[in-house]
């Protein structure tokens, strides 16, 4: 290879402009010449071998991770089915019962409300009028009462 | 596809996939973690490995995305380059090249990283490297020149 197509081909390559069958007539030449600047640059980037791999074939068991990653599922399944299941289980069952009443219940019903709100009223007046016994509401309307017939027979 | 069919396609390419997750991640623990994570997904999508695409091609496309995910949550995702253009260092021995190469690579910014090592390292052309990594010839092309001088600066001051 003459120096000026090394040179053309050398620039190439760092502009990233070479076509593949120039890039591997270079790193041909390069490799044969070991010396040249570029070598360990090639020798580098082809030193994939140098890289030790894990087996990793027998350490993950790809058919066995599948099927427990099904049975996985299948359990999950069944497990949202019987919960989905429990709760609806009263709504879908059960029906709610209906509630019927006799005319003669409905009637005591509403004579024990009436006695009820009667006995209620009852017992408010007499809290009422034990109230204003109690904080003595009427005693100055009492006094001015008396204080004006007072009035009225001195004169 | 049973485990033996998937093993023949997947054989030849555990070396330049794991070769690229090291390089990329610079950690060999996190490379054995995406090494599992894409050769799972790749069992998972079996039935198309032996038909349509090429496997090399499409495992190193979800190799690429997973170490660049796991880039980007580790904080490891470069925009920039680290390296200044023009770096004046001689005296190399022969065999201490190799080691600055490997040193100005974990410089370079992480899109230039991963041209370098599709185009450099897996052989890969730049129509395939376009769509692995969704940028166009032209910014391909750039950036790797750009990756391959920075990488070969003392290189060339060696061999002035």
């Amino acid at each position: 290879m003459t120096g000026d197509r090394l040179k053309a081909l050398e620039e190439g390559f760092l502009e990233g402009s070479l076509s593949e069958a120039e890039e591997a007539a270079l790193r041909s030449w390069v490799k044969d010449h070991p010396e040249h600047r570029l070598s360990p640059y090639f020798r580098w980037t082809s030193a994939d071998e140098a890289i030790e791999v894990p087996d990793f074939r027998s350490k993950m068991s790809l058919e066995e991770k599948e099927k427990n990653w099904l049975w996985l599922k299948v359990a999950a399944a069944i497990l949202a089915l019987v919960v989905f299941s429990f709760l609806l289980k009263d709504q879908v069952w059960e029906k709610p019962k209906e509630i019927q009443f006799t005319k003669s219940e409905i009637d005591e019903s509403y004579q024990a409300t009436l006695e009820t709100l009667s006995a209620m009223a009852v017992f408010l007046d007499k809290g009422i009028s034990d109230t204003q016994q109690a904080c003595k509401i009427a005693e100055p309307f009492e006094k001015l009462n008396e204080l004006k017939e007072s009035n009225e027979t001195d004169q | 596809m049973d485990q033996d069919q998937f093993w023949k396609i997947i054989a030849p390419l555990q070396k330049p996939l794991f070769g690229f997750a090291i390089r990329m991640l610079a950690d060999r623990s996190w490379a054995e973690d995406v090494m599992q994570d894409v050769l799972e997904k790749l069992w998972n999508m079996r039935d198309d490995l032996s038909t349509d695409r090429n496997p090399k091609s499409l495992a190193m496309t979800m190799m690429k995305n997973k170490c660049i995910d796991l880039m980007r949550r580790n904080g490891k995702y470069t925009e920039a380059d680290q390296l200044p253009l023009r770096v004046v260092e001689s005296n190399y021995e022969h065999k201490d090249m190799l080691e600055q190469l490997k040193a100005r690579m974990q410089l370079l910014s992480t899109q230039q990283k991963l041209i370098v090592e599709l185009k450099d390292f897996q052989g890969f052309s730049y129509k395939e490297i376009a769509e692995i990594t969704q940028l166009t010839v032209n910014t391909l092309r750039v950036n790797l020149s750009r990756a391959r001088k920075k990488l070969t600066e003392p290189l060339r001051d060696d061999w002035r």
